[in-house]
């Protein structure tokens, strides 16, 4: 079989070839062809073009082992791939995390949209304080008075 | 949708905080009720809160994999739980609690956690919903306490329960309170003074779960006769026991006669071969479930989807037809001997699995009333295998009755070229057909080397097209061909008649 490429277009106008194995890893991708939606090129309005560029190279590292059971020569064992993926993650700064959520939820790609979602429990909520959650994450605390106080009380009992 | 895009291609939507229904799947996926609970994400701001009271994060209150810090004493309650893990339960209980906002259908506690009254009704009363309570660990709890958690749960449906020695306060408030109550399982002994009370009480129950208990044969004659609207009772791996101490090794036709007017009537008895059984006999009736893996005392029976039979298993009419009767939600069936099976057998089977969608069968000579009695009842029925040698008779009844196949596997058979042919030109909706290792005979006698052009070309249609005949390598191909298209496996690895190149078709 020939290769055949797609050709992703971001918000921005950044635009991305890729071979096709590569883009279909994303499950809303097959619909946007089958809708004849561009005519060459797919238009992703909501996924910046860094953002597509991370997607992309997650995509294309991953290629190789989703196509083939038996695992070729050039795929990389689950063990290497496992820490390729812990580096990625460690490696984008927090924007970037919460836009990659994004676009892995609205391209539909169920892997890379685990392992996000895993890192964010992980590395921002999980074993945090209150007020670490609120500062790691840039939320204002937005609870009235008594609120506060109500919530306080349920803290009582509850983190004595 | 392009204009769209074009409209907005050059506003860039980038999001600097993290989107709030992603965090609600974040709690979904990553977070256990503990690791929720705990993490304080409810005091983070107002739209964190509003996504841990999210319904669907508290659906199911599991409490399946916490064990109360105790250790066993000879009096009441038998046990002495240490007080900091009961401080912990009665913590997560009240933060799920000030969360769950009545949203709880179902509430699973593990059989080591021992919740006291209080425990109990301080959920119960927050739970109205409350369709299923699995909690097989009473010693703490009394009956005044367990009766005014039941008056809360007024939709309750079905309770997992301990055997207890009077249990009628307990029935009685089910009764009272509860009038959609229909299922009933109860792990410990089942003596006949239980069920007089149960069938007195709750006569109307629909499902009975006593399995993996001993139970009093009168006890079991007792609820069959009584309980006119059962449908469903699984005693697998239980053993019965008559004037309390002899074990009873089959059950008699009295009992299968008065059980023949149940729709399920599910058992296991089989000491010699099944470690479930084996279990409940060496602990004498009372499971000791912390001895076995992690998990095992959640499953109960009756949700067969797939039946695997082996090719030297040879299953009669009556088997087969009691079998399918009690798998209605039958997915896959593979049968691949059918020398004892009737036609009319293998029709009443197929009439009982109206949701099967897989059968690996053996070829055999008239097909008709099979395939019929599938393309009848079987909607969604979408994948076959064959095991043995294929003419083009065969394969003319499949495609008038089954055109709309998806999936077919040949595999290591001897077939027809002709047949082959009539399959890639008359089933349209075919998608994979494996016919890898089986070789190709023309004019019935010879063997056909090589799958020619017009063979490829028709298959080019098909999603995949599985194929090897690698006589001179594939050790498979060859012993095909020294066993003439009719595979000896009972020669070859155990299991490896399961195997095949078809995903969905592996065993």
């Amino acid at each position: 079989m020939s290769k055949k490429n797609i050709v992703l277009k971001s918000s921005n106008g950044i635009i991305f070839e890729v071979e096709e194995a590569v883009a279909l890893q994303s499950e809303t991708i097959p619909y946007m062809i089958e809708d004849d939606c561009a005519n060459d090129t797919i238009p992703l309005a909501n996924v910046t073009g860094d953002i597509l560029a991370l997607v992309i190279e997650y995509c294309k590292k991953h290629v190789v082992v989703a196509d083939g059971d038996g695992g070729g020569s050039s795929s990389s064992s689950q063990e290497d791939l496992k820490n390729w993926d812990a580096q990625f993650m460690n490696d984008l700064d927090q924007s970037k995390i919460f836009n990659l959520l994004l676009a892995a939820d609205f391209l539909n790609i169920k892997t890379l949209f685990d392992l996000t979602c895993q890192f964010v429990a992980d590395t921002m909520i999980k074993g945090k304080s209150v007020e670490e959650v609120r500062r790691t994450l840039n939320i204002e605390k937005d609870y009235t008075s008594e609120e506060e106080a109500k919530a306080r009380q349920e803290n009582e009992w509850a983190f004595k | 949708l392009s204009t769209m895009a074009e409209d907005r291609v050059n506003v860039v939507t980038r999001s600097e905080k993290l989107d709030i229904d992603i965090l609600l799947r974040i709690f979904q996926k990553c977070f256990s009720l503990q690791e929720l609970v705990n993490s304080g994400s409810a005091h983070v701001c107002r739209e964190w809160r509003a996504a841990c009271c999210e319904p669907i994060l508290w659906n199911t209150l599991d409490l399946s994999h916490m064990k109360s810090n105790f250790i066993k004493v000879p009096q009441k309650p038998f046990v002495y739980v240490e007080s900091r893990s009961d401080e912990n339960l009665t913590r997560l209980l009240k933060l799920s609690m000030s969360l769950s906002k009545g949203n709880t259908r179902t509430m699973i506690v593990h059989f080591n956690l021992f919740l006291n009254d209080y425990m109990l009704t301080y959920t119960a009363i927050r739970c109205p919903n409350l369709r299923r309570l699995v909690l097989p660990a009473w010693n703490r709890i009394k009956k005044k306490g367990l009766s005014n958690a039941i008056q809360c749960c007024k939709s309750l449906e079905s309770l997992t329960m301990p055997s207890i020695s009077k249990p009628y306060s307990v029935f009685s408030s089910i009764a009272m309170n509860c009038k959609n109550f229909r299922e009933l399982k109860v792990m410990g002994p089942i003596n006949l003074s239980f069920v007089q009370v149960l069938v007195q009480l709750l006569p109307d129950l629909k499902v009975i779960s006593l399995r993996c208990n001993s139970i009093d044969q009168d006890a079991l004659i007792t609820i069959l006769d009584k309980m006119e609207s059962l449908e469903v009772l699984n005693i697998s791996h239980s053993y019965l026991l008559r004037q309390e101490t002899i074990i009873v090794k089959e059950l008699d036709k009295t009992i299968m006669n008065k059980a023949s007017k149940l729709k399920r009537f599910i058992t296991c008895m089989e000491r010699d071969t099944c470690v479930m059984c084996q279990r409940t006999e060496e602990d004498e009736g009372i499971m000791r479930w912390y001895k076995y893996e992690e998990g095992l005392w959640k499953a109960d029976e009756g949700n067969t989807r797939t039946m695997i039979v082996h090719f030297n298993l040879f299953l009669n009419d009556y088997m087969l037809t009691y079998t399918a009767i009690r798998c209605p939600n039958l997915r896959r069936l593979v049968l691949p001997a059918w020398n004892r099976i009737k036609k009319k057998g293998l029709s009443n089977a197929i009439q009982c699995c109206k949701s099967l969608e897989s059968l690996t069968m053996p070829s055999i000579s008239k097909p008709y009333s099979v395939f019929s009695s599938i393309a009848m009842n079987c909607k969604n029925f979408r994948e076959l295998k064959v095991m043995g040698p294929i003419n083009l008779s065969f394969v003319q009844v499949l495609v008038q009755l089954l055109p709309d196949l998806k999936v077919i596997s040949l595999r290591c058979n001897s077939i027809d070229q002709d047949a082959l042919i009539t399959i890639l030109d008359k089933m349209e909706s075919l998608e994979v057909l494996n016919i890898s290792h089986s070789y190709l005979l023309r004019q019935e006698t010879i063997i056909v080397k090589e799958l020619d052009k017009t063979i490829m070309n028709k298959a080019s249609k098909l999603k995949r097209f599985i194929t090897c005949m690698e006589r001179d390598t594939c050790v498979m191909c060859q012993r095909m061909e020294e066993d003439e298209g009719i595979m000896r496996w009972y020669k070859y690895e155990e299991g490896l008649w399961k195997a095949d190149e078809v995903a969905s078709l592996h065993l």
